[in-house]
């Protein structure tokens, strides 16, 4: 169990889903089928939907806050996201989305969770819990 | 953070969700960025209101909020967007899409915001005052306003904009505050700059070194081009994400190098050379003289009076090739006036347009456009990325021969 900050309120559970690389949502994520579509990251081709995604930060347009609230509405959102600190775009859209958002861990979470692990983020108890497969 | 009591009645929702939603939005922007309490501002500015990006889920967003009841308190204003607003059916956008964009327009303008359609609001009627504090987005606005006037916002996203409009508040951190304005890293200009171009370039290889610092700029003519600075601004906000310069003599915080880092030293010191300069020319064209141009952009930043006028000057007379759009954007406002002026006739006669709401690097690419000439940074950028064109970034002289020959490189 890792303590971190809540950022967006809620609690889920899921497979996670982990990359070094920030992310930009505007022109990165395809909003209709929640899948990365940023040639340049090494996400590219991966689907987000239900997964608990873990990335450093959002990157790029502030327009990336749409982004995230249309894949919400498209059910294509992720389950939880986890950042190593979050920002502004990742923030609002998580907050206005509904989709729970948990940043500053004790530990990098981008090295210490690995693709595949099954997550539960509560960020309501500001509660990250990892448990291996 | 701290919250009047007036707050806290909204936040817990007693004036509705609508502004129940805005003010938890800015309550979890003070407690990420250890905002102490919340501001008044006299207004808000508004990017991202293109349909293509915010989708049907975002006239659901706003149809919504008009539902709860909700409304700006403040003066709010709205960047351009997905269509050419009064020329859509000449220009052959698609109805279906239109239809789309105009309702996402409707819900904001039922909120009560200002359809201004431009990324200039500044020159058409809000333009704040030294010291003033605002939420503005829009990367070159922001940071033109930071720049030149001494306003104070910070860099806000589409929708931190919206709910600090909605509030009339925004959390007191960064830029608000004295501390944060100062001067960090000292970039020497050892090179002349003669064209808008060349501020464009300068911001687009400063931006790139310094990230979101705030460069404070040596040696820039003190007769320097609104303009030119509006050009340098929103190239250092692309390949950077810087919020504010100094420009020491124009940024009022900065009539000296010592004031301009409030006496401390420089975190960093870079120059900026003839050669950076032709660099980056070099770098933003990713296609060789002689190749075929379809599209040449003008106009991002919106062009100012004085850059319509060189425009007319340069089409005055010629025709466009018939296989090349010449699109030249600027604002509502500004068109009306260099109308009646004349300059609009003039390039409008060779066979280019004048573009007053869409701005052509953040939708779709509806006409089949394949490669771009351009002497903005920012819209080689976009044009890239989002418009899936090659990019070709040159003097807004050469641009213009560009449409004039159908080729790049080749003087008329």
């Amino acid at each position: 169990m890792i303590k971190g900050r809540k950022v967006s309120k809620g609690r889920g559970a899921g497979e996670a889903l982990v990359t070094t690389q920030t992310i930009s949502f505007l022109a990165g994520v395809d909003p209709d089928r929640g899948v990365v579509i940023d040639r340049a990251h090494e996400l590219s081709g991966q689907c987000i939907t239900g997964k608990i995604l873990v990335f450093p930060r959002g990157k790029g347009s502030t327009g990336g806050t749409w982004i995230i609230m249309r894949l919400a509405d498209n059910k294509t959102a992720p389950a939880a996201i986890i950042n190593i600190e979050t920002d502004l775009i990742t923030a609002i859209g998580s907050i206005l989305a509904g989709i729970f958002l948990i940043d500053k861990l004790d530990e990098d979470p981008t090295l210490l969770i690995k693709t595949g692990d099954y997550v539960i983020v509560d960020a309501d108890e500001s509660i990250v819990k990892i448990l291996t497969q | 953070m701290y919250l009047k009591k007036e707050d806290e009645k909204i936040l817990r929702g007693e004036q509705g969700l609508g502004y129940q939603k805005a003010m938890e939005v800015l309550v979890a922007i003070g407690d990420i960025f250890g905002a102490e309490n919340l501001i008044e501002i006299s207004s808000s500015h508004l990017s991202s209101v293109a349909y293509e990006s915010s989708g049907d889920t975002g006239i659901r967003f706003l149809e919504r909020m008009i539902e709860d009841g909700a409304h700006f308190k403040v003066l709010t204003t709205l960047n351009p967007h997905s269509i050419e607003y009064d020329r859509w059916k000449e220009l052959a956008f698609p109805e279906v899409y239109v239809r789309k964009q105009l309702r996402n327009i409707e819900a904001y303008k039922k909120l009560g915001a200002v359809g201004t359609f431009t990324c200039t609001p500044f020159l058409v009627g809000k333009c704040p005052r030294y010291g003033e504090h605002v939420s503005w987005a829009e990367s070159s606005a922001l940071s033109y306003i930071n720049t030149v006037i001494g306003a104070r916002t910070n860099r806000e996203s589409a929708l931190s904009a919206l709910c600090a409009g909605l509030i009339g508040k925004t959390p007191q951190y960064g830029l608000h505050l004295d501390e944060n304005r100062k001067g960090t890293v000292l970039v020497d200009v050892k090179t002349e700059l003669r064209h808008g171009s060349d501020y464009s370039a300068m911001g687009y290889n400063v931006g790139k070194k310094v990230e979101s610092k705030v460069p404070v700029f040596n040696n820039i003519h003190q007769d320097v081009r609104g303009s030119d600075i509006n050009a340098l601004c929103a190239a250092l906000a692309v390949s950077g994400a810087v919020p504010m310069s100094h420009i020491i003599g124009i940024t009022p915080e900065a009539p000296t190098l010592e004031k301009a880092f409030r006496n401390d030293n420089p975190e960093e010191k870079i120059t900026f050379d003839r050669v950076d300069l032709e660099e980056t020319y070099e770098d933003r064209c990713m296609k060789e003289s002689g190749i075929d141009v379809d599209l040449a952009v003008l106009g991002c930043p919106h062009y100012w009076y004085d850059q319509l006028a060189e425009t007319a000057k340069l089409l005055n007379g010629k025709k466009i090739h018939k296989d090349v759009d010449l699109w030249v954007n600027t604002s509502s406002s500004i068109m009306t006036v260099a109308k009646r002026t004349g300059y609009i006739d003039i390039i409008e006669t060779s066979g280019a347009k004048v573009i007053c709401s869409y701005y052509p690097a953040i939708t779709r690419n509806f006409f089949g456009w394949k490669t771009m000439a351009t002497d903005s940074t920012k819209q080689t950028f976009y044009g890239h990325g989002v418009l899936g064109v090659d990019v070709l970034f040159g003097t807004t002289e050469q641009v213009i021969n560009a449409a004039i020959s159908g080729k790049w490189g080749e003087k008329v």
